[in-house]
């Protein structure tokens, strides 16, 4: 009786988890996952910049700060896209259409993301200092962005 | 102490604790099953457009606190 009450939970357990498993979120839903806690990262990053930018008298570092804010922006801007694109995948999987299209150009918008923060962002945080927060999120961002490539790339 | 009254404490602690994880197990499970069940209408925790919206609005949100943070360094605040 009490080997039985043992293995059923553990049984239970794995039963839950392969229908999680089977269950799953669709690509983009994943993606959007992803894509929320990016912009949580990138909001989180624009404060660290933007607190060194005010605090500091230095010309150089508010100009260095203002520019990693408009590398931000771009990654901002590109974001609305990207939602915009997964919301257009999210209805046409929805409406049983072809997504292969659609999806490419979300992953070229996630391309662009990631050369936002590589090309726009990174440099500006790194010639900062007292920027390791807003280091640590811009890096955070990349590593989000190889799930939500992941996750989209599923459907390409 | 009686050995016998130590080894009666020690099972009921031993019992305890197991029946505790055990609740803690089965609320899990229960929490999984509800949120997760793969066989029901098919409905996530949070549905994907409301997640993709969630997502447009924070990038949203950032675009707009991002041009005042320019404006209030440019402005010297």
């Amino acid at each position: 009786m009490q080997t039985r009450a043992r293995l059923t939970i553990p049984i239970l357990a794995l039963v839950v988890l392969t229908g999680c498993a089977i269950k799953g979120r669709t690509p983009e839903g994943l993606a959007a996952d992803y894509g929320v806690r990016i912009a949580k990262t990138v909001g989180a990053a624009q404060e660290a910049v933007g607190a060194v930018g005010k605090a500091s008298t230095v010309p150089a570092v508010r100009a260095g700060a203002v520019k990693a804010l408009e590398g931000l922006n771009t990654v901002n801007v590109l974001g609305v896209q990207l939602a915009d694109k997964l919301d257009a995948i999210s209805q046409a999987r929805g409406a049983g259409s072809e997504t292969s299209g659609l999806v490419q150009q979300a992953v070229a918008l996630i391309d662009q993301i990631d050369a936002a923060v590589a090309l726009g962002v990174l440099p500006q945080i790194g010639d900062l200092p007292e920027t390791r927060a807003a280091l640590e999120a811009a890096r955070a961002i990349s590593k989000l962005i190889l799930e939500i490539q992941f996750h989209l790339g599923r459907t390409a | 102490m009686n050995p016998n009254v130590l080894v009666t404490i020690q099972t009921i602690a031993s019992i305890a604790a197991e029946a505790n994880v055990a609740v803690g197990v089965v609320f899990g499970l229960i929490k999984a099953v509800r949120d997760n069940w793969p066989f029901n209408a098919g409905e996530t925790p949070i549905p994907d457009a409301e997640l993709i919206a969630i997502m447009r609005a924070e990038f949203q949100k950032n675009s707009d606190r991002n041009a005042r943070l320019i404006a209030e360094i440019e402005a010297g605040v």
